[in-house]
């Protein structure tokens, strides 16, 4: 039983938390990650991607919960699960004084797997220069290092924490298309945090989003872009009251606005027209960015009106 | 152990050059004492006390300067894969933490250890050291790098980085300066009897290493730096605990049994009236003529100014003439011991009696050299190099003469304290020989700059004087050393006190 829950989710957390003093930065986390998917850590700054990363990794210990990695409790991580496991975080210290050729050498002995034809294929592709020192990187290109350390051994989970920060628009499609390429190579499993939604949108078929510490939902991406439309009525009459499965309700003049999180096609546009008794109702499908700000906005407006 | 190898070949890679600058360091500054020589000519002694108090200081800088440098080193190489927080490289990569340790601790040894003693080997070797000299030496160099290895990766495994490192350090220096202070100070301190006051800061130095060893593997195994130092918390807690109220004596005591049954010591403790002096005068049967014995202070015969009450006074001058062929007796060599406690009102009537160990030491004598009795004059015996730098006359007539020697002392100016170094090691006797009139005259020993040391090698310079012979061109100075070769300890018991009478 437990062999197969372990193939299922690569990553599972179960009241997962961390206290940093009275500071909460991650509350109660129930997360999963299946097997072969790549999910993206969603969440404002402080929303506690990075504890829940770096819990994942052993580098912090839990306050209370557990979590489980790759079937082992993350707390007893060792080096052979650190062999299957690959992580870049944009604030990890390198050995920078090492050339890049230097790095991967070093890097190479303490993985079985390792794939010198993956190595090589990474190196052309990320156009790295191995004779230079990381010191004398741009900050682009010491990801791409690191991500190439962290790619050539075929983990069977990558953790990227905020990979994207810091990159230009030029580099950062690179980079992405670099970590799309080879994920649509192999059964990886990876875990991305990042607020830079529209870039994580292209990588990400499965998504979770973290406010204040708390997870606030966990789906595939294809599902969660089919529950969420804008709404746009006009001519609505004014005697009705939004629904709780309605966000970001606007009513102005004739025009009504809102966000409808449990869109079901026909069936839900049916009974839109019938509430509001009006033919003219237009639902427009939402960018990640758009699901995420609505619900933001949600929490936030919730967050105020239980503080006062 | 591939991967053991593989971490320390990067540390020695990221580390070679600054610890190659630190070995060219060690090299030149012990280059640089051996050629450095006290002033010579008819000089005064007070020239060669300035040398040498110059040189004293030299030498403790460039001590000092080697500790500080190894220590940040070494502090470095653990920095490499900081241990504390959440952005160290290799705590993402499947390197267990004893597998870290392992590699760390090779490296320092490669680094801080076998380095250094293949720069410092050529140059021992080069100055006559004995292979016994040498792993001596080496032995004592690597033992206070261990020790400063231990403090400083103990401190560094708690830092997240240099800046930490070094606050962390200064703290500690600031607060060791300020207990050393204290207790030096401290009223009920002085109450607590020498030998046990001794013993206390014997303890605490020898359990340093441990106690940083402890700090140190605890947070390479777990990297629970909270509990880290938790265990540094202890450690000092327990060293203000023995600082305070460690009742031991730990003052080593020589084997128990008498290597022989030719050995009888018959204590007897006399007082001659014209002085407050007591000599304490046990007979010794000795198994050879060479045979001679040493006395070790025992427990509870120290002062309260923490100098031995009971001292060695007798003649080791016999044994070094019949060495030297000018006396063909073949009788034991008897020994008295001088005691010069304050008991000048005692009398034979109210004499106490007294407890105490006698440890007694064998040493043999051998004749290192003789060279011309004259300015600059230079023998080598080994690593022992004696020169004569000049002479204080009246007319024509030598009054003092002024060496300069220079040895292996293993252990010497290695920036730790001999703790296990035997108290009593060798010595030299001088004499004054002149063949053509079958004279071998004993020099005393008048004054002893202290020993300038650095990395086993020590300098002293001596001022000799000569009475009671004519010193001419066929002279010569002979040198005797006494090595020892064995000991014997045993609880002796002196009952009263009886007058000397005058021989």
């Amino acid at each position: 039983m437990k062999f197969q829950r372990t193939l299922m989710n690569i990553i599972e957390t179960n009241n997962l938390t961390r206290r940093f003093g009275r500071a909460e930065a991650v509350h109660a986390l129930n997360l999963a990650v299946p097997q072969g998917s790549v999910c993206a850590l969603l969440g404002p700054n402080g929303a506690g991607k990075t504890t829940t990363i770096k819990l994942l990794m052993n580098l912090l210990r839990p306050t209370a919960g557990e979590a489980r990695v790759l079937g082992v409790d993350a707390r007893k991580l060792g080096e052979r699960e650190l062999a299957q496991i690959g992580y870049v975080s944009e604030n990890q210290q390198l050995p920078v004084w090492m050339t890049v050729r230097q790095f991967l050498d070093y890097c190479r002995p303490f993985y079985p797997t390792w794939d010198r034809e993956l190595e090589r294929t990474l190196l052309t592709q990320f156009a790295l220069p191995e004779s230079r020192k990381l010191a004398h990187l741009s900050r682009g290109m010491l990801m791409k290092a690191a991500l190439l350390s962290s790619l050539a051994y075929r983990p069977k989970l990558l953790l990227l924490d905020e990979p994207f920060s810091g990159l230009d628009p030029l580099v950062r499609d690179e980079f992405i298309k670099g970590m799309l390429e080879v994920t649509a190579a192999g059964e990886w499993t990876v875990l991305v945090s990042s607020h830079d939604i529209d870039e994580v949108e292209r990588l990400a078929d499965r998504v979770a989003m973290l406010e204040s510490g708390r997870l606030r939902l966990s789906e595939a991406t294809e599902t969660l872009q089919a529950r969420f439309r804008r709404v746009e009525v006009t001519g609505a009459a004014s005697t009705f009251s939004p629904g709780d499965e309605w966000l970001d309700w606007e009513q102005a003049g004739a025009l009504t606005k809102f966000v409808e999180t449990r869109y079901a096609g026909q069936a839900t546009e049916r009974a839109w027209r019938e509430r509001f008794g009006s033919d003219r109702v237009t639902a427009h499908a939402m960018t990640l960015r758009e699901i995420f700000l609505t619900l933001a906005r949600a929490e936030r407006a919730l967050a105020k009106e239980r503080a006062s | 152990m591939n991967l053991v190898w593989h971490i320390a070949k990067k540390d020695l890679r990221r580390m070679a050059l600054p610890v190659a600058g630190w070995c060219a360091f060690i090299a030149a500054t012990t280059i640089g004492f051996r050629l450095i020589h006290p002033p010579s000519g008819d000089a005064l002694m007070a020239e060669v006390e300035v040398w040498t108090r110059l040189m004293g200081i030299w030498t403790q800088l460039i001590v000092g300067v080697k500790i500080v440098i190894t220590y940040l080193l070494a502090g470095a190489l653990v920095l490499e894969d900081a241990l504390p927080g959440t952005a160290g490289f290799w705590q993402t990569r499947p390197i267990a933490g004893a597998r870290l340790l392992a590699a760390k601790l090779l490296a320092s040894l490669l680094l801080f250890v076998i380095a250094p003693l293949v720069v410092l080997t050529p140059l021992w070797l080069a100055n006559g050291f004995s292979v016994s000299e040498i792993v001596a030496s080496a032995w004592w160099f690597a033992l206070g790098q261990c020790v400063v290895l231990a403090v400083s990766f103990a401190m560094a495994s708690l830092s997240c980085n240099l800046a930490q490192f070094l606050f962390a350090t200064l703290g500690l220096g600031f607060a060791c300066v300020l207990c050393s202070a204290y207790f030096t100070t401290a009223p009920f301190i002085k109450e607590v009897a020498p030998a046990v006051r001794r013993a206390r800061g014997l303890i605490l130095q020898i359990g340093l290493v441990p106690a940083a060893v402890a700090v140190f593997a605890h947070q390479f195994l777990t990297r629970r730096s909270a509990r880290s130092w938790v265990l540094v918390g202890i450690a000092l807690a327990a060293g203000f605990a023995v600082r305070l109220a460690g009742p031991w004596d730990v003052t080593p005591v020589a084997p128990s049994v008498p290597p022989t049954a030719a050995i009888d010591v018959a204590p007897q403790l006399t007082k001659p009236r014209d002085t407050d002096n007591i000599h304490y005068t046990p007979s010794l049967s000795a198994a050879t003529p060479w045979n001679q014995a040493g006395f070790y202070v025992p427990t509870g015969a120290w002062r309260d100014d923490g100098e031995p009450a009971l001292k060695l006074a007798f003649g080791w001058q016999t044994a070094a003439r019949r060495m030297l062929g000018f006396d063909r007796s073949k009788e034991p060599i008897r020994w008295r011991l001088n005691c010069t406690l304050p008991i000048a009102s005692f009398t034979p009537e109210n004499a106490p009696t007294w407890h105490g160990q006698l440890s007694v030491w064998f040493a043999v004598p051998r004749v290192l050299g003789e060279m011309p009795l004259r300015e600059g004059a230079t023998f080598v015996a080994g690593s022992t190099r004696t020169r004569i730098l000049g002479f204080a006359k009246t007319g024509e007539v030598i009054d003092k003469v002024f060496v300069e020697v220079c040895e292996a002392k293993p252990g010497e100016g290695d920036g730790i304290r001999a703790l296990l170094r035997p108290n009593f090691g060798s010595f030299e006797e001088y004499f004054c020989i002149n063949r053509a009139r079958h004279e071998a005259v004993p020099l005393g020993l008048w004054n002893v700059m202290g020993g300038v040391a650095m990395h086993s090698f020590l300098v002293t310079c001596k001022q000799l004087t000569v009475s009671g012979a004519e010193t001419g061109r066929d002279s010569t100075l002979a040198v005797v050393r006494f090595e020892r070769v064995g000991e014997f300890a045993q609880p002796i018991e002196v009952h009263g006190l009886k007058w000397e009478e005058p021989r």
